[in-house]
């Protein structure tokens, strides 16, 4: 006799979500509600099975697409034109060397970071030196390489005059300029334009007898979403650069930065990014055309240094749930094994999260839920986001957070935990490019005075 | 985990709650309305999980812990009846 077993049903957590005033309490249009099962091919619960989790993870074809699409946008509206990645952002070597593949120029801002480009292969002349320390001895290596050198202080002026001297020979030199620009007012690097210390710098550049002045460099902010306020800066830096060639000098680059916005969502952003983040081709009408019309031939070298704009969207974080708990506020919190030691950016932006598996999420009766994600790190501050809508998760359940390749690897932090593997994906294949931090390799550095090592008597 | 039982409540089968002593609006997934459904009869909560596993692909473990948490948020809201003395 057959018999017939009864088919139990799909299940997923229960829930039970209270509706308020103006928010969308059923799936609704959040992004979240939809799972990212996939990464480049790859099924994200293979990465944590076989990578650990939490886990860093690189897209090759996200990186290069953006620095191709970057470097089209200029290069369509300019006749000479580099991108200079900025090192700062993000200097995995794996990250680095698959930009440099494509083309890009290395743009550094410490000799730690110089020595990285060095290691890659990058040759001298393709590297932007800039940054308030430069020290004697890597501001000479630079130049012996050719480095552009941007001069941030008149101390650093006389440094480079001194070096000039003693290697017997004209040094050619930038010199960064600040400005303000709409709502951003960075006046600390470089030399001041409105106030007239720009132009006094480059004159003092000019009636050295060992410098040459060939670059100026303007970086006025970042995450900078309003394409006409890189017009103004053109405007700005173009109207310098004219000045000097009406006395005669020719510079070889106008260097206009960084600070290009990604597809990320700043807290107190009221347009998600996907409205909000202007396209390559966005701001490179605001800047080529209008630096084309001011200067006279041959124009500039133009330089960009993109950061954030290049690798944020190239890697995303996979964390697993650790807990789930209910607030005696009444809200639901979830405790993530990543926290703000690996994730500092949390505390700009809305990181976009969501669920690796189906298991869980909305089906025809499902709800979001809103939590807090807290991180593992036993302290107050570790808090990814408030009030994030996402499926009901339980323990065990595995978190993408996504657009988390600028300014997180590099600002990440060995407190508490060590950090874990990075790995790089491409075509379904998968390759670790750095290996999970260790104790061992934690305390390597430590030296314990034999004396503390015995033991009271 | 015996004692709770539900507030009078306006439920319809889509999955949402209406309580009309705080006039607040909730929605639950499949399976919240499932268990709300069960208390609503009367049926005591040890009675609901052993429905869940009969109804529903889970284990007992996964059962157990996810109503523990859903009633809290029940009581949490405030939906749930002052246990009879
Ligand atoms: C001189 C300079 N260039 C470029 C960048 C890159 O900025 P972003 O990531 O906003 O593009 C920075 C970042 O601080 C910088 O200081």
């Amino acid at each position: 006799m057959v018999k017939v077993r009864h088919q139990r049903a799909f299940y997923e957590k229960p829930a039970i979500v209270k509706h308020s005033v103006g928010t969308n309490n059923r799936l609704g249009r959040l992004a979240s509600a939809f799972p990212h099962t996939v990464i480049d091919g790859v099924p994200v619960d293979e990465l944590v099975h076989r990578y650990g989790s939490p886990l860093w993870v690189v897209s090759e074809i996200t990186l290069r697409s953006k620095y191709q699409s970057m470097y089209r946008a200029f290069s369509l509206r300019y006749p000479r034109v580099a991108v200079a990645y900025s090192y700062k952002t993000n200097y995995l070597s794996g990250v680095c060397s698959i930009l440099h593949q494509e083309g890009a120029w290395a743009e550094v801002v410490s000799g730690f970071e110089y020595e990285i480009a060095l290691a890659l292969g990058v040759p001298g002349d393709k590297i932007i030196f800039n940054g308030p320390l430069k020290r004697p001895e890597e501001l000479a290596r630079a130049i012996s390489q050719g480095a552009m050198v941007n001069l941030d202080s008149y101390d650093e002026l006389a440094v480079v005059e001194q070096l000039a001297e003693k290697m017997g020979r004209a040094v050619p030199v930038g010199v960064r300029v600040n400005m303000t620009v709409g709502p951003l007012t960075w006046d600390r690097f470089g030399f001041n334009l409105e106030n007239g210390q720009a132009l006094q710098a480059c004159q003092r550049v000019l009636a050295s007898p060992t410098l040459k002045l060939v670059g100026l460099h303007a970086h006025v902010g970042t995450f900078i979403l309003d394409p006409g306020l890189y017009r103004q800066m053109a405007e700005k830096l173009g109207g310098l650069a004219r000045y000097l060639a009406d006395l005669g000098v020719t510079l070889e680059y106008l260097d206009v930065g960084g600070g290009f916005a990604s597809h990320n969502t700043l807290h107190d952003q009221w347009m998600p990014a996907e409205y909000a983040t202007p396209s390559f081709e966005q701001y490179a009408d605001a800047i080529c055309p209008t630096l084309i019309n001011m200067l006279p031939q041959p124009l500039p070298l133009l330089l960009m240094e993109p950061g954030r704009a290049l690798v944020d969207e190239s890697m995303c974080l996979l964390t697993s749930v650790v807990s789930t708990k209910l607030l005696s506020s009444g809200q639901k919190g979830v405790v993530l094994d990543a926290g703000i030691n690996l994730l500092p950016t949390s505390v700009w932006y809305r990181h976009e999260v969501r669920l690796a598996g189906e298991t869980g999420t909305p089906t025809d009766g499902g709800v979001m839920e809103e939590v807090n994600l807290y991180g593992p790190l036993c302290m107050n501050i570790d808090v990814i986001q408030f009030r994030t809508a996402l499926p009901p998760v339980r323990r065990g359940a595995v978190l993408v957070i996504k657009n988390v390749g600028a300014y997180n690897f590099t600002q990440s932090m060995q407190f508490i935990q060590p950090r874990p593997a990075v790995v790089l994906v491409n075509g379904g294949e998968v390759e670790c490019i750095r290996a999970p931090e260790t104790t061992a390799y934690l305390r390597e550095l430590e030296r314990i005075p034999q004396r503390l090592l015995t033991k009271p008597a | 985990m015996d004692m709770e039982t539900i507030k009078d409540l306006y439920f319809n089968d889509k999955g949402f709650i209406f309580d009309p002593d705080s006039g607040a609006i909730f929605s639950l997934n499949t399976t919240g309305a499932f268990i709300i459904k069960q208390l609503q009869k009367g049926v005591p909560v040890k009675r609901v999980l052993a429905e869940m596993k009969k109804d529903f692909d889970v284990d007992e473990g996964t059962a157990q812990r996810d109503l523990r948490e859903f009633l809290d948020m029940l009581a949490a809201f405030g939906l749930l009846a002052k246990a009879p003395a």
